[in-house]
């Protein structure tokens, strides 16, 4: 390291890069919201109210459009369900009926169409129940001013709302707020996981270089054993691995349980990362080639890992292909209380595939 | 000083030296010429102990390259064609990096005196990847100098330098003294003729000449001669 101010810049570098990501990604998550469409086939009071109801919920983003536009928006994916409140709706409502009065289509890819569902459903029924009542009353009392007295009278009840409670109105804001914190960590740890990886496989290029310019050869003359050149190289790559990644691994440890035996679970990782590197380094000859591997294998087993995210939950097989990554046991460790089986996997992992690599290597410095 | 007795190199099912038998005196300066592919820098390397031979004997002062290799290597410097240097430091941190792992004690007058012979007194400061092509080379030279071994391999030295420094470093090639043993392969064959006392021919493996520089045929370009005689064409 002949520059101190590009060793500097190696450990505030990842330090920077993890602090923007956490900015840009409190910010994005403060302001993610399920976009929804309404499509109004009747204009009255009653479907005025539902949607000014549904755009109260803050999870929600509420547009309304044209029958056109919103097909179009759905189909590209841009918006994740369109709802329809279909002709004769208030009529319906008043005479109590809430079955045929609302449509929900789908985007191609929407996942959360179960809580736009329920959300809208609560609200219709809501406004079904005011009306139902109040129809009744004004029924039998034969009175105008009845009907809006029932009615106010009926909604009221809905206020703390069947199943939803005072406490969660009132932790309703805070718990936001802690929500969205507790959903960056995972994403950082996420993305740390690809940086550590990229780093390793960058760091072991010297299995290649040195191969390829005469220093392994000069060293041997030197007297310096094969063995020992490997080992203490790979011990420096894996120091310098560790010591680029230590400021940004302690700012995003702090507070995230037992620091200490998260530490061990780092440099497990850093280990397994390394052994992988360093095999592949030892297998091919092309550097080009290592470079392409390198970066389709962290894509790929960044995926699976769940270092993006939890692709496990989408089926069973993905779930137990997860667990073929490094990055699976690394981030599932960070939120164990025993962290033992991960730490034995990611160490064990490293070390084998270090020791396949030295034995590839030793064998492929007696060829010309 | 240098035997080979009837030695194979086999890789991936093929041969690629069969079965050379050679003799190098103490001191002599050896050029080895021969097409790409000829098998010169496996020799080479097999006499330098880094690659051991499929079949055959090769011993470098009676000792044989296969075994005690430690102690042979005390005695032999070995180029490499690349330039096998830490170019992102200086020319004098790399002197001092190599000289700490040279077997033996390098003295520092050593050092001196080998920078001052090639011209490297003033950029010793300079990290390598600055200097010039020629400097490069000359730096790797001395570094395969610095425990001052009797024996000295060199896998084209000067390939891809200017006129005037491959004159320079023939020139502090031949200052280093008549003791010392010098095996050189090069494309130059102008450069070959200008340092070595003798000239040994390699194709496809096979030792196909060994003679004295003397004993090349009468021409202005004697080893292109010989080349031509044996019908080879040099790349």
């Amino acid at each position: 390291m002949s520059n101190r101010w590009q060793f500097l810049l190696m450990l505030l570098l990842p330090l920077f890069v993890f602090w923007v990501a956490e900015q840009l990604l409190s910010q994005g998550s403060e302001q993610l919201k399920i976009p929804v469409i309404v499509l109004k086939e009747e204009e009255n009071d009653t479907v005025n109210t539902i949607i000014e109801r549904v755009k109260e919920n803050e999870t929600l983003q509420i547009f309304e459009k044209s029958e056109t536009e919103a097909k179009r928006l759905l189909e590209t994916n841009q918006a994740e369900a369109a709802v329809v409140f279909t002709e004769g709706m208030e009529e319906k409502l008043n005479q109590g009926k809430i079955e045929d009065v609302i449509q929900l289509w789908e985007a191609p890819n929407a996942i959360s169409t179960g809580l736009i569902e329920e959300y809208i459903a609560s609200v219709v029924i809501r406004l079904a129940s005011n009306g139902k009542a109040a129809t009744y009353l004004s029924n039998e009392f034969d009175g105008a001013d009845v009907y809006e007295y029932a009615w106010q009278y009926s909604d009221d009840q809905w206020v703390p709302e069947p199943l939803m409670t005072v406490e969660h109105e009132s932790a309703s804001k805070p718990a936001h707020t802690q929500k969205t914190e507790k959903n960056i960590k995972p994403l950082l740890f996420g993305i740390l996981s690809i940086y550590l990886m990229l780093i390793s496989f960058y760091m072991q290029t010297w299995v290649m270089t040195e191969r390829a310019n005469g220093l392994a050869s000069r060293t041997g003359m030197f007297g310096v054993n094969q063995l020992t050149r490997y080992l203490s190289n790979l011990l420096g790559s894996i120091t310098v691995v560790l010591a680029t990644l230590l400021p940004v691994s302690i700012y995003l440890l702090i507070g995230e349980g037992d620091m200490v035996q998260n530490g061990f679970l780092f440099i497990a990782y850093a280990v397994a990362c390394s052994g992988i590197s360093f095999f592949l380094a030892n297998l091919f000859k092309s550097t080009l080639l290592y470079h392409l591997v390198a970066v389709a294998i962290t894509v790929v087993t960044g995926v699976l890992g769940g270092s993006f995210f939890k692709l496990e939950e989408f089926s069973d097989r993905l779930s137990n292909a997860s667990q073929y990554t490094p990055q699976y046991w690394f981030l599932n460790g960070l939120s164990r209380a025993n962290t033992t089986t991960e730490l034995t996997i990611l160490v064990g992992l490293g070390v084998g595939l270090i020791i396949l690599g030295l034995g590839i290597g030793v064998m492929r410095h007696d060829r010309t | 000083m240098i035997e080979l007795r009837n030695v194979y190199k086999r890789y991936k099912g093929t041969d690629v030296v069969k079965g050379v038998e050679l003799m190098i005196p103490r001191g002599a300066r050896v050029g080895l010429v021969g097409p790409n592919g000829a098998g010169k820098s496996t020799l080479m390397k097999m006499i330098a102990t880094l690659v051991t031979p499929s079949k055959g004997e090769i011993t470098v002062s009676g000792q044989s390259v296969t075994r005690k290799k430690k102690q042979l290597r005390r005695r032999i410097g070995y180029v490499p064609q690349e330039i096998a240097l830490h170019t992102s430091i200086s020319v004098k941190e790399n002197l001092k990096f190599w000289a700490g792992m040279a077997p033996g004690n390098v003295s520092e007058a050593w050092i001196l005196q080998l920078v001052d012979m090639v011209g490297l007194r003033d950029k010793v400061n300079e990290r390598v990847d600055k200097l010039s092509g020629g400097m490069q080379r000359k730096l790797n030279i001395i570094v395969a100098l610095l425990h001052n071994p009797e024996l000295l391999i060199m896998d084209e030295p000067t390939v891809g330098i200017d006129i005037p420094s491959k004159t320079e470093i023939v020139a502090f090639l031949k200052a280093l003294g008549p003791d010392r043993t010098i095996l050189f392969s090069s494309h130059d064959l102008q450069e070959i003729e200008m340092l070595c006392h003798y000239v040994l021919v390699l194709e496809d493996g096979v030792l196909r000449h060994f003679s004295s520089i003397n004993d090349l045929p009468h021409s202005q370009n004697p080893t292109q001669e010989l080349l031509k005689q044996l019908q080879i064409i040099q790349t």
